[in-house]
């Protein structure tokens, strides 16, 4: 019976919601108005891809009309978010965006840009802002900024491979310098192993034919001797016993007056002794001559036979060498080519060449590099932060408002008069409310993924889970405002204050991110900020359907709570 | 089925903080009857009926429907109780027979059954061309005929009315009429909650004088007017007010407590019918001007007057009321 109460109490909810044309608005209609208004407005600002086409008018002035700003402006015209105006001067720049507004920024390619990075310095692109302009400012700065750094990398990139080619080019040639060397070293190497060889085979064939006419000379000079020799010798010995015959008859004179000579002393002293006293009287004796040396005697000098027979004797011996050794000196060996050492040369680096250069890139939740930073589609965020929002606001109308209505129209009365206790009503009211919210998140989702493109995550079903979680939530927390609130005037603005704020510092009209730590750190008490986080994982962050189970939970969780609060409050106030 | 009465009060009280409601309230509705409480507002009709239909629990006391008590078996009791409250209990965007029929099903009747009630009743109180309507294009006394009807939708033995009439054209007042005294001859026992003396004695069987909290008196409409005597009465309204004492000098006339927010009025009884003209000059000349007079014999107001030394009016439209010295 109570049950039925509840089912007939939800076909009622659902029976007023059909009827309720500005309650529809207000769910459907009235959000993607929003959504729209705000997502197509915010854009700009998470660098999406959901600005129109050329939606930032810059004025260009290039002054540089080399080849540096001439391609600085293609690649600005290049830009699908910018539409070009061509200033004729630095004047106009600038009064175009200062005085006509017609442009955001003015650019001014200076003169001597091309020059400049021609010759490795560095140049500036002047730029004129409007500063009411900021975040258009900033989009554009980034643009440029990008396409400067976009240019710098191309070049980078040229240098470094001129670099490596020409790395290339060297190493190659001396890598041939270092094989004719090691040919060379090799080819050397190789002759003196064969003038060693050569050498060695030579060396005794000289030495023997050395020793062989030296032996012939030696041989021939002993003959001619020999024979001058006998011949001298012959002659000597003739002469010799010619002499000798002399000499023998004058060496026996010679004896025989030596003998003399011995007698004659010996009488002398006699004579000497026999004069007694006159001995010193008697005169001294006549001095017997000595032959001269050089008296040629004929065969008594012999001397120079001898010294010829030793001569020849000597010449024997000097002419009969035994063996001539021939010690020839060795030949001064190959002279050693020394070792060629060209270095090695590295393989060239071409970032060690060419400083690199410094870029950012995002990694999906894949862990794959996805290029520069994206930013995201807008409405990821404005279509669950609003679907949120006008779930409340839905919730505060549903629940909140129009259990307070039926509390003033009696028919809460009159059900409780019934055999339906109020627990049948509210559990009636906030099931039919949760089914709407949850399809009414549905729905939004569904039009934001038509109209605007959205991402349904990895698993679209996942962000069922979420959904649900906040109706359930924001139904309950219906309840509680409805017990709360005293009168229809009191509840709304106070219902529609307390969801704005929910809503502001839960991070469903911009990432809470932006929020102070402090706003941040309150903002957890709030389950706008749970389900703004399961929703930004999902959508945005791209993560598993895991990531939305914790805030899911912690929804649920604040659900259960606000239930027993507002079921608490709500027996007091209609009970 | 239970014999007796299908409504028993037994000694009620209520206190709103320290404002007391009801003290000790009992009374008895029994089958076919028709039981009016009447009191001006704030005696403690609405708080009698709220409790009676358990949307509210008595300090004490108790209060039975169809012989069940409202504490003790709620549903049994509730199930046999048919409220019409004094607020349009009623969902505006849906249809006349929306309506009647989800009250109807909430009482656990079958949708098929539901219908066929529901048909019955938009007849009855002459809605069945607009069944189909949404409830927020109807005129006020549309609504308050749908208000009843779905009060009566389950074929209630007890049938509590709070000021059903309230702002109702003739028309749509007829009809509620009808259909409250049809319930009553099909065996329904009715309290009717009003401050509308004329309902009360057109209507009711038995009446209850209520006044802050408490039942001054009950009976039939006779036994009731009959206490406040015979002689006939007149209510004037000047264009200025009537000093005090105006009216001393015709004798056997007696001036009421008595005061009208917009314009000057004075109360008299009369002692014979004879005296009117001479009451109307002599408030003429010294309220400046009769506005307007009026002479009736002695009623249910006039007993409530008499009973509680304070009139019984319609405090929801012009009128205000102030306790004078006798």
């Amino acid at each position: 019976m109570r049950l039925r109460a509840v089912w007939l109490t939800i076909e009622k909810e659902f029976l007023l919601i059909r009827r309720d044309r500005v309650g529809l608005f207000m769910l459907l209609l009235a959000p993607i108005a929003v959504i729209a208004a705000a997502g197509f407005s915010l854009a700009k600002i998470y660098g999406g891809e959901t600005a129109p086409r050329g939606e930032y008018v810059v004025a260009v002035f290039n002054e540089d009309r080399g080849a540096v700003g001439q391609a600085i402006l293609d690649a600005i015209e290049s830009q699908p978010d910018l539409t070009v105006i061509h200033a004729k001067s630095r004047p106009e720049t600038e009064e175009l965006v200062r005085q006509r507004k017609l442009a955001v920024v003015g650019i001014i390619i200076e003169p001597g840009t091309t020059d400049a990075i021609m010759h490795g310095h560095s140049a500036q692109i002047a730029v004129y802002t409007d500063p009411v302009k900021y975040l258009q400012t900033i989009k554009i700065e980034l643009t440029l900024s990008e396409l400067c750094r976009q240019i710098s990398i191309g070049a980078a990139a040229r240098a470094r491979s001129q670099t490596a080619a020409r790395t290339r080019d060297f190493t190659d040639q001396l890598d041939q310098a270092r094989d004719s060397a090691a040919q060379a070293r090799s080819e050397a190497e190789r002759l003196a192993t064969q003038s060693d060889a050569a050498r060695a085979e030579v060396a005794p064939k000289i030495r023997a034919h050395i020793e062989s006419a030296l032996s012939d000379a030696r041989d021939r000079t002993k003959l001619a001797l020999d024979t001058e020799l006998d011949r001298m010798q012959r002659k000597i010995d003739a002469d010799t016993a010619t002499q000798q015959g002399k000499l023998n008859e004058l060496k026996d004179y010679l004896s025989r007056l030596d003998v003399a000579h011995g007698q004659f002393d010996t009488w002398f002293a006699q004579l000497k002794q026999m004069a007694g006293s006159h001995a010193a009287d008697i005169p001294p004796p006549p001095t017997f001559p000595t032959l001269p040396a050089d008296l040629n005697l004929g065969g008594v000098n012999l001397a120079p036979v001898e010294d010829i027979r030793d001569a020849r004797s000597r010449l024997d011996n000097a002419l009969t060498i035994p063996r001539i050794d021939l010690n020839l000196p060795e030949l001064p060996p190959t002279p050693k080519i020394p070792l060629i050492n060209i270095p090695e040369v590295p393989v060239m680096d071409p970032s060690l060449a060419i400083p690199g250069t410094l870029g950012i890139t995002a990694i999906d939740s894949t862990g794959k590099a996805i290029g520069p930073i994206a930013g995201f589609n807008a409405f990821d965020l404005q279509v669950p932060g609003f679907a949120v929002t006008f779930l409340l606001i839905g919730m505060l109308m549903g629940v909140s408002l129009a259990l307070i209505d039926e509390h003033d129209w009696g028919t809460l009365e009159r059900l409780r008069s019934a055999a339906a206790p109020l627990w049948t009503t509210l559990t009636g009211k906030l099931l039919a409310r949760f089914v709407v919210g949850f399809i009414q998140m549905i729905v939004l989702f569904a039009a934001g993924y038509v109209l605007f493109g959205i991402s349904l995550g990895r698993t679209p079903a996942a962000l069922l889970m979420p959904a649900a979680a906040i109706a359930f939530a924001g139904a309950a927390f219906g309840l509680i405002v409805a017990g709360v609130g005293r009168t229809r005037d009191a509840v709304l603005p106070v219902g529609a204050i307390v969801i704005m704020t929910m809503a502001a510092i839960g991070g469903c009209w911009w990432p809470i991110d932006f929020e102070p730590l402090w706003m941040q750190q309150v903002a957890l008490a709030l389950p706008t900020t749970w389900a703004m986080r399961a929703f930004n994982d999902l959508m945005i962050r791209d993560l598993a359907a895991s990531s939305a189970l914790i805030p899911s939970s912690v929804n649920f969780g604040f659900g259960i709570i606000y239930t027993v609060i507002g079921v608490a409050i709500a027996r007091r106030r209609f009970g | 089925m239970n014999s007796g009465p299908m409504i028993r009060a037994e000694e009620l009280r209520k206190n709103y903080g320290e404002r007391l409601a009801l003290d000790g309230v009992s009374f008895t509705v029994n089958p076919g009857e028709i039981v009016g409480l009447l009191g001006p507002n704030g005696a403690g009709k609405t708080t009698t009926l709220s409790i009676l239909s358990g949307v509210i629990a008595p300090d004490s006391g108790h209060a039975l429907i169809a012989g069940y008590d409202l504490a003790d078996a709620p549903r049994q009791s509730r199930h046999s109780l048919g409220l019409v409250p004094q607020s349009l209990a009623l969902y505006p965007t849906l249809t006349a027979l929306e309506n009647l029929m989800f009250f109807g099903r909430m009482q656990g009747m079958a949708a098929r059954d539901a219908l066929k009630r529901a048909r019955g009743l938009l007849e009855e109180v002459g809605l069945d061309d607009r069944a189909d309507d949404v409830v927020e294009d109807f005129s006020g006394g549309m609504m308050r005929r749908l208000n009843i009807a779905c009060g009566m939708m389950h074929y209630p033995a007890a049938i509590l009315l709070d000021e059903p009439t309230v702002g109702v054209d003739p028309q749509s007042r007829g009809r509620i009429f009808a259909v409250v005294e049809a319930a009553a001859q099909a065996g329904g026992a009715i309290l009717y909650s009003t401050h509308y003396m004329e309902e009360a004695e057109r209507l009711c069987n038995r009446i209850i004088l209520i006044d802050h909290g408490k039942i001054v008196a009950q009976g039939t409409d006779r036994e009731l007017i009959a206490l406040a005597g015979t002689e006939p009465r007149i209510e004037i309204t000047t264009k200025k007010e009537l000093p005090r004492g105006w009216s001393s000098g015709i004798e056997g006339v007696n001036e009421l407590p008595w005061e009208v927010v917009d314009g000057f009025a004075a109360a008299l009884t009369l002692h014979t019918l004879e005296q009117v003209p001479e009451v109307i000059r002599r408030a003429g000349e010294l309220g400046d001007e009769v506005i307007e007079f009026h002479v009736h014999r002695p009623n249910l107001q006039d007993a409530f007057l008499k009973l509680t030394g304070h009139a019984l009016r319609d405090s929801g439209s012009k009128t205000n009321y102030r306790d004078l010295p006798r």
